[in-house]
Parts: C-alpha cells; sequence; structure tokens
C-alpha cells in the first residue's frame, strides 16, 4: 500500500477545513432532504385531503 | 379508480377479492395468508420467540460479568469471542428482532385496519411478502451464528475497523451474514412501512377525518415514515461495509484512503432516529391504555399530534450525540449537543400530557393500566438521563460506560416490553376472544418492574464509577475495580435472572388465557376506538356487520350530555 | 348498550392521492436517501484525501466528456417516456412506439456505461485499485441496477401497453420509478465524473 494514502485519512486531517466543511455541508443537506421530500409529500397530502374534507361537508 | 393492477388488488373497490372463503388449509391459513391480523400475530410470535434469544443471551454474559470464568448453566464457560457474540446477539436481536417487529410490524399490522375501519391492508401480497423476507433475515442470522469462526461479535453498531476486516473481528463468514440479515430485515420493514402509510391514507372509515384517527395510529404512521427516510444512508454503508468484508474495498479502511468515523456517521444518522421509531408506537400505546383506564379524554391531542412529528424532525438532528468524542469537530458536538437537549422537551410533553390525562380521571388500575403508567415512570428517568449524556462535557466521560447502558435501557426496556406489554394485556381480549388472567398479569407485573430497577439503577452507579462496557473480566484489570463494583454487578444479574424467571408467569398465562381464559364480548374495556366494534376475535374482513361509519374523535369519555361514560367513534348519536 | 349503528353499505373513501401513487413515491424518497448516503459518503471521503490523491497518480481520470453523452441520452429517454404517457392517455395508437424508444434510449445508456466500464477497467481503474475506484463502482453499479431493473418493468409495461392491458397505476409506478432513475443521474454525473 502506497505510504502516501495513509495519510488521505479523513479523522487524521478532521482538523483540516476542506474536510469538516465537506462534512458540515453534507451533513445539513443529507439531514434536510429527508424532511424537505416527506415534508413535501405531507403537505401535498394535506391540502389534497383538507380539499376532500371539505368537498364532503359541503355535500351534506 | 381504474388502477387496480394484479398487486393492487385491494385499493378502491378491488375488494371483492374477499367474497370468497378463505383457504382452510393449515398451511395456506396461517403461514401464507395476505390477512393483515394473521401477519400481525406472525409478527408478534416471531418478535416474542426472539425475545427468547435475546434474553437468553443476555442472560449468558451477564452471568459471565458477575461470576467471571463461571461456567454458566445452559452455555458452559462464556470465553471473550462467546462475550462479545452474546452482547452482539443481545443487542441486535432486541432493536431489530423483537422491538421493531413487536411494536411496528405487529401492532401496525394488527391495529391499523381494525383501527381505522377497514378489512384489510392496501397492499395484502406486499406485505406477506414483507413477512416473509423478515423470516429470511432470521434465517440468515442464525446461519451467522453457525457460521464458521461463530457469530459476529463487533456490537450491534458494527463500527469497522473491528467489524470490516476478518483479522480482527475472526468471524469471516459471521459479519457479512449478521450485516446481510441486518440489511434484508430493513427491505421488510420498508414495504411493511409502505404498507401502513398507504393503508391509513387511504382506507379510513368514511367520517374518520384526520383527527380522529386514534393516536397509536398516528404515531406507527410518524415512526413507518421516520424510519423510511433515514434508513437508506445506512443501508449505503451497510453495502459498504459488505463490500470492505467481501471484496475488500476501503471504504472505511484508513489504510486504503478510507474513513472509519464515515460509517459511524452513517449509522447513527439512522441510529438515533431509530430510537424514536420505537419509541412512538410505545407511546401511542400509553395514550390508548391511559385514555381507556382513566375514563378521560386524551389531554391536548392535537398538541400530542404535533410534538410527535416535531420529534420526528428533530430526530433527525441529533444523531452525531453518539460520537462526541470520535474525532468530529468540536464544532459539530457544540450543535449536536443543544439539539439533544431541545429534543428531551417533546419527549417529556408527551409524558407531562398523560400525567394531565390521569389528573382527574377515575382510573382504574388493570394490568394494562398498570403497565401503561410504568411506562411513564420509567421512560422518565431514562430521558432524564438522556439529558446528561447529551450535555457533551459531561458524556467525555460517560461515554461507553455502564452509564450509556444504563441510561438506554430504561428507554429501551420500557419502550420493548413495559409498552408492549401493556399492549398486550390491553388486545388480548381482542386478539383471541378471552380475558387474560388479571391476578397472574399483576404478579407479571411487579415480578418484572422490581428486578428492572435493580438491574439498572446499579448499572447507573457502575457507570458513574468508570465501569467500561466492553470489559469482559474486570478480574483481568485489577487496578480499575474499585470496592464494592463487583458486588453491584452481582446485584444487577441476579435481578436479571429474577426477571427472566418473572417472564415465564406472563408465558403461561398467556397460553393459559388464549385456550381457558374467560371469554370476552367485543368491548370488554368500554372503549370507542373502532377495533372494539367488530366481534372477538374479528373474522376475516373485520367487520360482518358492514364497516363502521365514523362519528367523532376516538377519546370521547365521560362526556356529561351521555349516560355511558364512553362514546364510540362508530355511534351516530 | 346501545345499538350500534354502522353502514350497511359503505360508500369507500376516494382516495386521497391513488395508493399506488403514494407507495411508489414513498418508495423513491427511500431510494433517494439510498443514493444520498453514498454520495455524501464520496463527498467527504474525497474531501478529506490528500491533495494530488484523487484521483491516484498512474490511474486514469474518468471520461467526463464521453459520458456527457450518455447523459444525454438519458435524460431524453425521460422526455420521451413521458411523451409517450402523454400520448397513452389521448389513447393514440403510436404511444407504445414512443415508450418503446424512451426503452431503447435507457437501454443505450446502460450499454454504453457497460463499454466505459470495460475501458477503464482496461485501464486498471478496479474496485480495490483506489478510494476513486471502489466509489466509482458502487455508485455508479448501484445506478446501473436501478436503471436495469427499471428497464425490465418498462419493458413490461410496453408489451402490456402494446395489448392494450397497460394499467394505469403500474404505468405510473415505472414512470416515477424510471423518471428517478433518470434525475439521479446528472447528481451522480456531477458529483462523481468531475
Ligand atoms: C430524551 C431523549 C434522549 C436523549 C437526550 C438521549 C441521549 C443520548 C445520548 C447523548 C447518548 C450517547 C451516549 C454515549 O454513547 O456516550 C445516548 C445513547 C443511547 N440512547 Fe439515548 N437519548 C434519549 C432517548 C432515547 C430513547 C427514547 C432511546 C430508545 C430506545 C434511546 C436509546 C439509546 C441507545 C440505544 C443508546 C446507546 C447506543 C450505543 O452506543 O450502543 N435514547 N442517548
Ligand atoms: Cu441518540
Amino acid at each position: 500500500m502506497n505510504q502516501l494514502v495513509l495519510l488521505a485519512c479523513a479523522v487524521c486531517g478532521a482538523g483540516e477545513d476542506r474536510a469538516s466543511g465537506a462534512l458540515l455541508v453534507m451533513t445539513i443537506i443529507i439531514s434536510l432532504l429527508p424532511l424537505g421530500m416527506m415534508g413535501g409529500l405531507i403537505g401535498y397530502f394535506v391540502y389534497q385531503s383538507r380539499k376532500g374534507d371539505q368537498a364532503a361537508e359541503d355535500a351534506k | 379508480m381504474s388502477t387496480a393492477t394484479a398487486e393492487h388488488g385491494h385499493e378502491g373497490q378491488g375488494h371483492d377479492a374477499h367474497g370468497h372463503h378463505e383457504p382452510q388449509n393449515f398451511f395456506l391459513k396461517y403461514f401464507w395468508s395476505t390477512d393483515h391480523k394473521i401477519i400481525g400475530m406472525q409478527y408478534l410470535f416471531t418478535g416474542l420467540a426472539m425475545a427468547v434469544v435475546g434474553g437468553f443471551a443476555v442472560y449468558a454474559f451477564r452471568m459471565q460479568l458477575a461470576f467471571p470464568g463461571m461456567s454458566v448453566p445452559g452455555w458452559g464457560r462464556v470465553t471473550a469471542t462467546d462475550y462479545n457474540a452474546l452482547v452482539t446477539t443481545h443487542g441486535s436481536v432486541m432493536i431489530f428482532w423483537v422491538a421493531m417487529p413487536v411494536l411496528i410490524a405487529a401492532l401496525g399490522n394488527y391495529l391499523i385496519p381494525l383501527m381505522i375501519g377497514c378489512d384489510d391492508m392496501v397492499f395484502p401480497r406486499l406485505n406477506r411478502l414483507s413477512y416473509q423476507l423478515f423470516l429470511l433475515s432470521i434465517v440468515v442470522l442464525f446461519m451467522s451464528f453457525y457460521a464458521q469462526g461463530g457469530g459476529f461479535g463487533g456490537a450491534w453498531t458494527s463500527y469497522p475497523p473491528l467489524a470490516a476486516k476478518a483479522e480482527y473481528n475472526l468471524t469471516p463468514a459471521g459479519a457479512p451474514l449478521w450485516l446481510l440479515a441486518v440489511a434484508l430485515e430493513f427491505a421488510a420493514f420498508l414495504l411493511g412501512g409502505i404498507n401502513f402509510v398507504t393503508t391509513v391514507m387511504n382506507s379510513r372509515a368514511p367520517g374518520m377525518k384526520m383527527f380522529d384517527i386514534p393516536m397509536v395510529i398516528w404515531m406507527i404512521i410518524i415512526a413507518s415514515i421516520m424510519f423510511m427516510a433515514s434508513v437508506g444512508p445506512l443501508v449505503a454503508g451497510a453495502v459498504m461495509l459488505f463490500f470492505d468484508q467481501t471484496l475488500g474495498t476501503g471504504f472505511f479502511d484508513p489504510n486504503q484512503g478510507g474513513d472509519p468515523v464515515l460509517w459511524q456517521h452513517l449509522f447513527w444518522f439512522f441510529g438515533h432516529p431509530e430510537v424514536y421509531v420505537v419509541l412512538l408506537p410505545a407511546m401511542g400505546i400509553v395514550a390508548e391504555v391511559v385514555t381507556t383506564f382513566a375514563r378521560k379524554k386524551l389531554f391536548a391531542y392535537k398538541t400530542v399530534l404535533y410534538t410527535a412529528v416535531g420529534t420526528g424532525v428533530l430526530g433527525f438532528f441529533v444523531w452525531a450525540h453518539h460520537q462526541f468524542i470520535a474525532g468530529i469537530d468540536p464544532r459539530m458536538a457544540n450543535i449536536f449537543s443543544v439539539t439533544t437537549l431541545l429534543i428531551s422537551i417533546p419527549v417529556a410533553e408527551m409524558c407531562f400530557v398523560y400525567i394531565a390525562t390521569l389528573y382527574g380521571g377515575s382510573i382504574r388500575l388493570t394490568t394494562p393500566m398498570l403497565w401503561a403508567l410504568a411506562f411513564i415512570g420509567e421512560f422518565l428517568i431514562g430521558g432524564v438521563t438522556g439529558i446528561f449524556l447529551g450535555a457533551s462535557g459531561a458524556d467525555i466521560y460517560f461515554h461507553d460506560t455502564y452509564f450509556v447502558i444504563a441510561h438506554f435501557h430504561y428507554t429501551f426496556f420500557p419502550i420493548a416490553f413495559i409498552a408492549v406489554f401493556a399492549a398486550m394485556t390491553y388486545w388480548f381480549p381482542k386478539m383471541f376472544g378471552r380475558y387474560m388472567n388479571e391476578a397472574w398479569g399483576k404478579v407479571h407485573f411487579w415480578g418484572t418492574i422490581i428486578p428492572f430497577n435493580f438491574i439498572f439503577i446499579p448499572l447507573f452507579l457502575l457507570g458513574a464509577r468508570g465501569d467500561h462496557r466492553r470489559i469482559y473480566d474486570y478480574t483481568h484489570f485489577p487496578d480499575l475495580m474499585k470496592p464494592g463494583m463487583q458486588d453491584l454487578r452481582i446485584l444487577a444479574t441476579l435481578a436479571l435472572v429474577t426477571l427472566l424467571a418473572f417472564q415465564l408467569v406472563f408465558v403461561v398465562n398467556f397460553f393459559l388465557s388464549m385456550f381457558r381464559g374467560k371469554k370476552a364480548e367485543a368491548n370488554p374495556w368500554k372503549a370507542n376506538t373502532l377495533e372494539w366494534v367488530a366481534p372477538s376475535p374479528p373474522p376475516h374482513g373485520n367487520f360482518p356487520e358492514g364497516l363502521p361509519n365514523v362519528y367523532r374523535g376516538p377519546y370521547e369519555f365521560s362526556h356529561p350530555d351521555r349516560q355511558e361514560d364512553y362514546w364510540p367513534q362508530n355511534v351516530a348519536s | 348498550m346501545e345499538a350500534v349503528v354502522t353502514n350497511p353499505v359503505p360508500e369507500r373513501r376516494k382516495p386521497v392521492v391513488p395508493s399506488a401513487v403514494l407507495g411508489t413515491l414513498i418508495f423513491v424518497i427511500a431510494e433517494v436517501m439510498f443514493f444520498a448516503g453514498l454520495i455524501s459518503a464520496h463527498t467527504i471521503s474525497r474531501a478529506g484525501s490528500l491533495p494530488g490523491l484523487w484521483p491516484m497518480p498512474g490511474q486514469p481520470t474518468l471520461p467526463a466528456e464521453a459520458t456527457a453523452l450518455n447523459t444525454v441520452l438519458l435524460l431524453l429517454s425521460g422526455a420521451v417516456l413521458f411523451f409517450g404517457y402523454r400520448l397513452w392517455k389521448k389513447q393514440s395508437p403510436v404511444a407504445h412506439w414512443v415508450t418503446l424508444a424512451a426503452w431503447g434510449l435507457g437501454a443505450a445508456f446502460v450499454a454504453l456505461q457497460g463499454v466505459e466500464w470495460v475501458a477503464l477497467l482496461s485501464q486498471g481503474l478496479t474496485l480495490r485499485s483506489s478510494p476513486l475506484g471502489s466509489f466509482f463502482y458502487l455508485i455508479v453499479g448501484g445506478h446501473a441496477v436501478h436503471a436495469l431493473a427499471a428497464l425490465v418493468a418498462m419493458f413490461w409495461a410496453w408489451m402490456q401497453m402494446a395489448r392494450g392491458q397497460l394499467t394505469s397505476g403500474f404505468f405510473f409506478g415505472v414512470q416515477t420509478f424510471w423518471y428517478f432513475v433518470v434525475l439521479m443521474w446528472p447528481v451522480i454525473y456531477a458529483r462523481v465524473y468531475f
């Protein structure tokens, strides 16, 4: 194994900004992504079902 | 709706499939059924059987801790390798093969169609496939125990490099098989989760609005959504780890340019939401039981619901509290400390709402109610000690000690057992058409709760004195032993054995009541939700008198205008 | 005890969002998270590697320009499929030919990727040769597995369509899954190839 590669470990470079910056950005993205997607789906659903409930009320 | 393909035959109006007779053949009826109740039972009994496996593992390694080097009855001498494999088996089985199947899959499958008033899941065959995958995952797990080199011993968190390199873990076959089993189990729950969410959204009884859905159903739904949104990165990590184990890649190996801490991120990104995945259904069970036996409306239904959603959202932002001392950026540790402390607010709030529900109610201390009350009390201890650990400064000292073990057992035991016992004693009459014996139920209750505290309070004390969670035999480290520590370990182990012994009471009571118990009517607890409209036990198709219509919310107890103190959801006036 | 009032012939709830649609969407969300996990792992590992080691000296760089063609083919395939869907809804007789064209474009994408893999392997970029190689084969391979599965399903949908037996639920599922495969690719392309 190439000795240089040993230094590629991200933990050993944890103090280095380029590694922790990437970690931070990815953390933000990966945390917001599921919430955004699920939130979008739920929002769409609630909107649709409000419409449905309203229509049912009107029919009464 | 014209979308009824073969798989979606049960959608919309496509329910005529229920017209024909269900298969009578024993195998077809109990192993090849698409009926949600049968699948729920399959999950329930499989999960409980796995609890025996997990319970046996903890018995064996706790005996080793209390009496190092002894020959444990039923196992023999616990070697260091055995010890690691037993701890791993205990942790992963209890979380992935007991809590998840029982709380989410069994209760979800059994209760969702009954409580929302429909006859089956939307995708019944997907449901059957889900159970089959789950069963397959268990087969693979058992294969890993008997594989060459023995079962995997890298802890349920499976950190590399220990988990990735056969040179270190010495289980060249056990480690990948374990990982495969976990992945299969996730696939099973993914299918189940899709089914749950779709069914609740689309098959509710007419008239059941969003805020008429019983709390336990909401909780299962929110938990399923959290599970499905968080499991992807872990599966990605699992594939990478699997490649490291079997193909020699170096994703997590610094020697090959990889990053071992990356696994921890991917694992805990799922791992922390996972604890709320199991917590929320348990909270839902408690809501049902507490309202029924306090004869009171749930205090602040909407608040509980929004709180649960809030917990679900916040639950995605706390995972790095498991890695405070894993070499992460200290600035990140600060942020995660704050979010961790924040999340205990909604969790505590749910407990307080239940206490407020009790206030002024006419409380009946039946066995399910005792379990539900115990859940609130014991879980609060777990939540409060979580705050200690969430403060990153304190966690530097507490991390990987028995304090952490005690913390998460004070959360996890109430969830996976106390709440489950509440659920089983509460819905037993519905499931089997008979009552469980109350007196033996209470014996079992006290025989579980008292030893439970005697196991884990000593572990708190040990952890606070620095007892490390991964040490197999402290006689090798006499300088780390303080006076009295071994006594505490022995106390915890004896309490554990007592607790396990008392579970026999439950098993006997369960099976005897199933066949001999007093016959139960459709609505033995005088509760409001729709499952009590169906006969006990519900037949195929659930509601032989026609599917119910819903007129009001699930918790209308002791309404001033009514003579009876309950008001079923399906009664028009 | 009051007489329990049940509705003898219950009107069923009209699904707010059809079940097949909702189920597929949730599944796709889980899948997106899977790729998000892979891509974030790749980004973090790459950022942590020392300058000059990504790609490793002596190893081929990824053929970003040549892959641009594949990318265009795949995006085109998605667009054509959408067009085919519109035609199908209008019950046009040529709808299934358009769908087949979308399938062909998708298959061409997978085939060209295969050619690229063979070339890279022969130049010494393997799963084990470097972190870049590991991530490349893992992520692009993961995408390829999804693409192949989607192609099988799409072919099935095409056969049903040609016979006039296609149900909208199934077609919706296939389309959603294919759009997921199509739209995931540019992200992978941008992150992994450059
Ligand atoms: C009030 C909310 C909670 C807070 C603030 C909290 C906080 C924490 C913290 C900071 C740790 C890391 C300790 C360390 O490893 O040094 C931890 C570990 C753990 N917590 Fe919690 N927790 C909470 C609720 C829960 C719940 C509801 C569960 C449910 C099952 C749970 C299960 C666990 C588990 C399993 C671990 C240890 C994992 C391991 O290292 O093996 N926690 N908790
Ligand atoms: Cu946590």
